[in-house]
């Protein structure tokens, strides 16, 4: 797959995102039958809980309780780990988590993050199923709360839906289908899905050795879908039985940045607005496709030390699977960041600078579609900023979709913007000052200054995808990546909550001659420019002394 | 490690985990009373 294919998938991927769109808004918004046998059986099951329709206030705290069940019980499994059955086979892998360790994999799982601090392979399989339910609750309890905040954008109401039967709608109607479609489809592909243990081969030099194995396909599926990313093996979807051919890298991408990019249309069915949809997802899209060609030109030129040494012209080739080609390790590095999935199919602290560097900015940015419900939180968050500052600087009115947007709106959505920034910087300065920071760094300059940051940044984006180069596995890293996550998630999420709480009070102004039109190109530009002046800028020295300094360096004929 | 302090460690960690649901609980009603 070439250029050709990159612009086949994207087609494909706006093809599928209207009626994926729509078909996300019928779901949670009840009109969908098809599988009402098994919605009312969980329904039941729940009772009189997913009746009542709850205020922002009593949605978000379900949904926080229902988080911390999640988390605790995680934790839990994995402490437990070692009394569990389903043991992957012969016993020469299980390594129990210890306390910290089992704190980050619990956090990073509840809040969609799936950075991974161990080798699925010292899992049970039970442990790892344990996870996989994880990584489709997760997913679908990020869509849940964007779903809120467009309910309270487009009409005035008391009460914003019920926690439990949008959480049960969005698994039962979204996840849950498509996954297992995706499973069979992935199964089709070679991955294999057995609880039947390793298989042990002989060698042609007489060796006895372990494949592990164990149920991937259906792991996998979710794995992308939900904007997960936590492999089932330790490389993740460079492994041959994660991502064994150029189709299922293809179709993991396309799996995995999908339902996001509905996600934008299904904003447009609820305000009744497609133009609004389009204006938000091309200029998104714009984002998106500079930062693929970005990827895709940096890994075609390659590093011109090595031109310059040994006379050839090539591609940059270390840390990357042959079988996914250029374009398929290009477009899989922009996607899994900037759908937030942190699936990595190549090594990324091999990629060349501006290639490792692009990610980072994805995700500092977390803008670019995000994942599930989060990245469209961040989205309309910017969008009210832009608003904002347009609005100051025409001076007209600041409204959104009829809602004026006034002091505690703004209040709101600085914080909810400012929180991310403020816990990818600080913990990064922590750790490159003290020795428990650096003392596992394993890259001197610019490059270790890169890991550390990349890490942080992961964490806080809900991301999950490892620059690697940085031993994470210590109490220190575990502890504050896990901190980092948790807060990453929630804390912005509670911010645009109390928005939406007010936001839906507010009744609908017309549009008058002091409206400014949010569903316009020059609204577009505007908040192009207010993404990347706020989002970009903020991170712009700490990407000036890691990725961009080493690629000045590198350019420069100097190897560090 | 000695299995008192892992129990502790355990203890610190659950303790941790509430901890922070629960101010993200209380953050909540605190943007909203804004």
């Amino acid at each position: 797959m070439g250029v050709l294919g990159i612009l086949i998938y994207l087609v494909v991927l706006f093809a599928l995102a209207v009626p994926m769109g729509r078909y996300i808004y019928n779901a949670l918004e009840g009109r969908l039958h098809w599988l009402g046998p098994l919605e009312g059986w969980i329904l039941r099951i729940i009772g009189p809980a997913a009746k009542r329709e709850q205020t922002w206030r009593q949605y978000w705290r379900s949904f926080i309780l229902f988080n911390l069940l999640c988390m605790l019980i995680t934790y839990a499994v994995l402490r437990l780990d070692t009394y569990l059955p389903l043991s992957q086979g012969v016993g020469l892998h299980l390594v129990p988590q210890g306390p910290h360790l089992a704190f980050n994999t619990a956090a990073s799982f509840t809040t969609n993050t799936n950075w991974q601090n161990y080798s699925g392979e010292t899992l049970t399989y039970l442990a790892q199923e344990f996870l996989m339910v994880l990584q489709f609750v997760s997913p679908a309890l990020g869509l849940v709360i964007a779903i809120v905040f467009f309910r309270a954008l487009v009409g005035r109401r008391d009460t914003l839906g019920n926690f439990y039967a949008d959480l049960v709608r969005a698994l039962v109607y979204i996840f849950l289908p498509v996954a297992a479609a995706a499973a069979v489809l992935l199964l089709a592909l070679g991955l294999p899905d057995t609880f039947a243990g390793p298989a042990i081969v002989h060698t042609l030099q007489g060796a006895v050795q372990q494949i592990d194995r164990g149920p991937v396909a259906a792991f996998e599926a979710i794995k992308q879908l939900g904007t997960n990313g936590g492999g089932f093996f330790n490389a993740n979807s460079a492994h041959p039985f994660e991502n064994p051919n150029p189709v299922s890298n293809i179709l993991a991408i396309l799996l995995m940045s999908f339902l996001s990019t509905a996600l934008v249309f299904t904003f447009g069915f609820y305000a009744k607005n497609r133009r609004q949809a389009v204006v938000l997802a091309g200029v998104t899209a714009a984002l998106y496709m500079a930062g693929i060609a970005i990827v895709y030109l940096a890994l075609v030129n390659g590093n011109p030390l090595i031109h310059q040494a040994l006379g050839l012209s090539a591609k940059s080739m270390e840390g990357r699977e042959v079988r996914n080609g250029t374009a398929g390790t290009a477009l899989f590095v922009s996607a899994t960041t900037a759908y937030t999935t942190g699936a990595v199919n190549a090594w990324h602290d091999s990629l060349p600078p501006l290639a490792g560097g692009l990610p980072l900015l994805f995700m500092m940015l977390n803008t670019v579609f995000g994942g599930k419900g989060a990245g469209m939180l961040n989205i309309l968050m910017f969008a009210i900023i832009t608003v904002f500052v347009a609005g100051l600087m025409v001076g007209r009115t600041p409204e959104f979709l009829g809602k004026k947007i006034e002091r505690k709106e703004i209040t709101l959505a600085t914080v909810a913007m400012l929180v991310h920034p403020i816990i990818i910087l600080a913990p990064t300065a922590f750790a490159l000052v003290h020795r428990v920071g650096t003392s596992s760094i394993l890259n001197s300059g610019f490059h270790g200054l890169t890991e550390v940051i990349y890490a942080f940044t992961s964490g806080a984006a809900n991301n999950g995808s490892a620059f690697a180069g940085l031993g994470t596995n210590t109490p220190f890293y575990n502890v504050s990546i896990g901190l980092v996550m948790l807060v990453g998630r929630y804390l912005s999420m509670a911010a645009m909550m109390a928005m939406a709480g007010s936001l839906a009070a507010k009744r609908i102004v017309p549009a008058s001659a002091g409206t400014l039109a949010t569903d316009s190109w020059s609204f577009a530009w505007v908040y192009l420019f207010v993404t990347l002046i706020v989002g970009a800028l903020t991170f712009f020295p700490a990407l000036a002394l890691g990725p961009i300094a080493e690629h000045l360096v590198m350019m420069g004929g100097a190897v560090k | 490690m000695k299995g008192g302090a892992k129990a502790l460690t355990d203890v610190w960690m659950i303790l941790i985990t509430i901890t922070v649901f629960a101010v993200l609980d209380l953050a909540a009603s605190w943007f909203g009373s804004w």
